[in-house]
């Protein structure tokens, strides 16, 4: 066990009192614990299109996408970006930035792209 | 509850293991006798709300829970303090998602919240994906903890991003000052280790024991074969024999057992067996004495003239020729090498003699003769690893080797070297694609006093005072402090460059990073327009939320975030007209404000009744008990303290569904039946709460009437026109019913007007002629219904289709209601006859 759990007294002891099932007894050596399931599932599960659509719930208090244009900033340096390149499609500061672009590998830019959601994903 | 110290839970993978460790935190050995209050996300999904309260439940034996929304506890909590005003905004940033709830007389207004998905941990990872991008060789070093520190520490909210920026584009002093530099402590290159003696002397066992196995194998070859030569010679000296005494006719018999046509030819196989056998047998088999012997009558063709052969004999002669010349020519070299070692022998012989005469003077010679040798070695090498092969090739020569090994390590630093100077946007050696190797690395590294000492060189040389190699530290750029370690002129300024992170703009470029967070609180860049969201809703939705009255708060933001708040007004000012009042406020602390409110209400005397009890959620089929929601109303509005926060425990509970029973199942609350008690869900949507003051709620709170009706408010209190509110909600929308009307739908609940139904003419209603299928009918238009409804002998006269659907009621002028069970969804009618 880690230094630090041992000396933080995170050791908890197997058997509790105020523990109406214990740890051991609901998932005994070898059995798996209980797979969790991922928001996804959870939110099919709950059925929320047969709900009323002015009952608030956690599918409709999210906030749709914003319908602003996005700020245009250099990918390489963050500044502002008046140019943009179009064999990389990243945006670039100056002359300096666009050597930098030009010498990168897809690989990078790519993934300079995906930070701003631009990149070409193929399915 | 929320007695959670600051101690750290290392790994805490499940919400089960927090539990364990907060309650054996708290009790140690006791069992749990008392209501647990959890606070949750808006609208939790009834999913992870009932596997909460089933792990409270049937693990830890908790005897009643209650849920309420943590943005809600601390904005009342705020409210209590006078921090905010009862109506307002709450921003609430979190880990994960931020949100932004309504408030209107100190009540949340779920429908009009709103959730983004962005925060805390969205704004490091951004970091982390940014700086890894930038210092690919550092990736490892980049943990997300690690990121989550620099951002905690060095970032910080612009004002205003483009000034900001362009402050960093110019570069001056004050860009400076805002850098931030990790210098990474300066790791060895990892040496070859020279192997030690147990080492060298288990691999030469090693090779001497294949080497032995090899050998055995060769000999048992050997043997073998040899074995077979001797059988075969005896086979065959045996047919001779045979065939010596054998008379004429008899051979040919003899011979078709064995493969041999003739007895020459067995003569000839023998003699072939007997000589290879010698040679196995390790014999010095002298052919050429032999040769010498038959030379005259093997090459019996070659003196003879051509003309005199016949075209076979030509052929032969040819070869015969090929093969003298052949045989001669080895002679030749034999003698050549003998000769070449008697030579050798009498240099040595001479060296000695040298060596002997002067001892020093032949040392010294044989030195540079050696050093030209390795030199030579050398340059081949280095224009083996210039052409990228570098394949540790250092068997040949001691220095070599050495040299070899240097130049591999150096290539790793170089490398390092040659990304870095690629993300050096004012670097002059990004002129260009480099061919990745030795060569760009030799030529910065020993041209570098030749071009002079450009600022580059005199940022290494401050970089190089500048190293501190025992711990990791962020070294701010500006303090560039004297502390000189001794060995630092060993480590080449490169790989000082090479191991530093660098902060510049990187903050700024993320937009999502705007924001300095502590303990996982976040706002979103476009935080401004997700908050005037729920505005707009809300406007829409009850047309009350006003922004003059209103005031923002943002929960668990630092308060540091003032620049960012003063951003915030503006933006809201851009969308509300440039002098809407606007209110900002930061809570109290970032995180404790919602634990603070939740204690309030948690250590209140009536806390416990307000909770759910297993029993209650054992209640199978039944809806959530309205009764006991009433009953925690009332309780709430005698607790004044704990007023705001209890409706919300409730109204959050009800909203987003509620746990229903033992199945934790969804409670159907749509069922008619139920539905006369489901009071509280739909009290401040539908209700004309909206006409109420605050002055008015205070007036009524203190002579006990109640919120909604005029009546004196006591324990089972029902609001009649409530019900009918409620109930009429159910209903759908068109519905036949008397005289046909025309209405837009301003209302909801089904309302036919007094002139409607006594198709009485007034001043202010119209009346018009319409047409449907050459039918004339009068039409009533009313404004003051919701639905149009129609005689149901006009829709038998005019054939359209009646439909029955579920019943509802409709409430008439005079107050009372019928029944309507039927609608004609295809109707049209004809303004112009």
């Amino acid at each position: 066990m880690e230094p630090e759990v041992v000396e933080a007294e995170l050791v908890l002891p197997a058997h509790m009192r105020f523990k109406k099932i214990q740890m051991y007894e609901k998932y005994p050596k070898g059995q798996a614990r209980v797979r969790w399931k991922h928001l996804k599932q959870i939110i099919q599960a709950e059925n929320y299109q047969n709900y009323p659509p002015d009952e608030p719930n956690y599918v409709n208090i999210d906030s749709p996408p914003s319908m602003h244009p996005c700020k245009r900033i250099c990918d390489i340096t963050g500044y502002e970006a008046p140019y943009f390149d179009p064999r990389t499609k990243l945006r670039y500061a100056n002359a300096e930035v666009f050597k930098v672009i030009r010498s990168l590998p897809n690989d990078y830019v790519q993934r300079y792209l995906a930070l701003r959601n631009a990149a070409v994903v193929l399915r | 509850m929320t007695l959670f110290k600051a101690l750290i839970i290392v790994t805490p993978s499940l919400p089960c293991d927090i539990y364990h460790f907060m309650f054996y935190m708290l009790l140690k050995e006791q069992t749990i006798n008392h209501p647990v209050l959890i606070t949750e996300c808006a609208c939790n999904p009834v999913q992870s709300r009932s596997k909460m309260a089933e792990l409270l439940f049937e693990t830890y034996g908790v005897p009643s829970v209650a849920f309420g929304v943590d943005a809600a506890f601390s904005y009342k909590y705020n409210h209590q303090l006078g921090v905010c005003n009862s109506d307002g905004l709450a921003i609430c940033s979190g880990f994960n998602t931020s949100h932004v709830i309504p408030f209107l007389n100190g009540e949340p207004v779920y429908e009009a919240c709103c959730r983004t998905n962005v925060g805390g941990y969205h704004i490091t990872d951004y970091l982390k994906q940014l700086l890894s991008l930038k210092y690919p060789h550092h990736m490892s070093k980049l943990t997300w903890e690690k990121v989550e520190d620099l951002k905690m520490e060095h970032c910080y909210i612009a004002p205003d991003y483009a000034s900001e920026v362009r402050l960093f584009q110019k570069g001056d002093k004050k860009a400076e000052e805002k850098t931030k530099c990790w210098q990474l402590p300066w790791t060895p290159l990892p040496m070859e280790e020279a192997p030690s003696e147990e080492e060298i002397a288990r691999k030469a066992a090693l090779r001497e024991k294949q080497g032995q196995r090899l050998r055995e194998m060769a000999e048992a070859k050997r043997l073998n074969r040899i074995n077979d030569l001797e059988n075969e010679i005896r086979d065959l000296e045996m047919l001779l024999q045979r065939l010596r005494h054998a008379t004429e006719n008899d051979i040919p018999s003899i011979l078709a057992k064995s493969v041999h046509t003739s007895r020459q030819d067995v003569e000839s196989a023998l003699s072939k067996a007997t000589q290879s056998l010698r040679k196995a047998k390790g014999e010095n088999v002298e052919n050429v004495e032999k040769m010498d012997s038959s030379s005259s009558e093997k090459y019996n063709l070659i003196n003879v003239p051509d003309e005199m052969l016949t075209p076979e004999q030509l052929k032969q002669k040819r070869k015969q020729l090929f093969i003298k010349s052949t045989s001669e020519a080895r002679q030749q070299k034999k003698q050549k090498q003998v000769e070449e070692e008697l030579e050798r022998e009498r240099q040595k012989k001479l060296e000695e003699e040298r060596r002997l005469e002067n001892p020093e003077r032949y040392l010294e010679e044989l030195r540079t003769k050696h050093r030209d040798l390795s030199e030579k070695v050398d340059q081949r090498k280095r224009l083996k690893t210039n052409g990228g092969h570098t394949n540790g090739n250092n068997n040949n020569n001691a220095s070599g080797g050495e040299r070899e090994r240097i130049l591999l390590a150096g290539l790793d630093e170089m490398e390092l070297l040659l990304l870095l100077l690629l993300n050096r946007s004012n670097s002059r050696h990004t002129s260009g694609p480099r061919p990745a190797g030795v060569r760009l690395w030799s030529s910065s590294v020993f041209d570098n006093n030749a071009r002079g000492a450009t600022h580059v060189d005199l940022e290494w040389g401050r970089h190089l005072i500048k190293i501190r190699e025992v711990v990791p530290t962020v070294v701010s750029a500006a303090d560039a402090g004297g502390d000189a370690s001794p060995n630092a002129p060993n480590i080449s300024p490169h790989a000082l460059e090479a191991l530093q992170i660098s902060i510049l703009a990187e903050r700024i470029p993320a937009s999502a990073i705007l924001w300095t967070l502590k303990l996982g609180g976040a706002v979103c860049s476009r935080w401004d327009r997700r908050c005037i969201l729920p505005v707009r809703r809300g406007r829409s939705d009850r047309g009350i939320l006003d922004l003059n009255k209103q005031s923002l708060l943002a929960i668990g933001v630092s308060p540091l975030a003032g620049a960012k708040i003063n951003h915030f007004k503006g933006s809201i000012r851009l969308f509300h007209g440039p002098l809407t009042p606007v209110d900002v406020f930061v809570s109290l602390t970032a995180i404790g404000d919602a634990t603070r409110g939740r204690n309030i209400l948690a250590s209140s005397i009536g806390f416990g009744l307000l909770s759910w009890r297993k029993a209650d959620n054992c209640w199978a089929g039944k809806n959530l008990n309205d009764e006991y929601f009433i009953a925690a109303t009332q309780y709430a509005k005698l607790q004044e303290a704990s007023l705001e926060a209890v409706s919300k425990v409730q109204k959050s509970w009800v909203k987003s569904g509620g746990v229903s029973s033992a199945n934790f199942q969804r409670s159907n609350k749509y069922n008619p039946v139920s539905n006369v008690r489901g009071v509280s869900q739909h009290t401040e949507r539908t209700l004309p709460m909206r006409k109420l003051s605050p002055k008015e709620i205070e007036k009524r709170r203190k002579s006990g009437l109640c919120f909604h009706c005029v009546e004196p408010y006591t324990f089972g209190h029902k609001c009649r026109k409530l019900f009918t509110i409620v109930a009429t909600e159910l209903s759908e929308e068109e519905s036949i019913d008397e005289e046909g009307d025309k209405v837009d739908e301003e209302e909801e609940d089904l309302a036919i007007s007094v002139h409607a139904l006594g198709g009485k003419v007034v001043q202010d209603t119209i009346k018009l002629l319409g047409n449907v299928k050459n039918n004339t009918i009068s039409v009533l238009v009313d404004i003051g219904s919701s639905h149009s409804f129609l005689d149901p002998y006009v829709a038998k006269k005019t054939g359209y289709e009646v439909e029955y659907t579920n019943p509802m009621q409709v409430t008439v002028a005079d107050g009372n209601k019928l029944e309507c069970n039927t609608r004609c969804p295809k109707f049209t009618w004809n303004g112009q006859p």
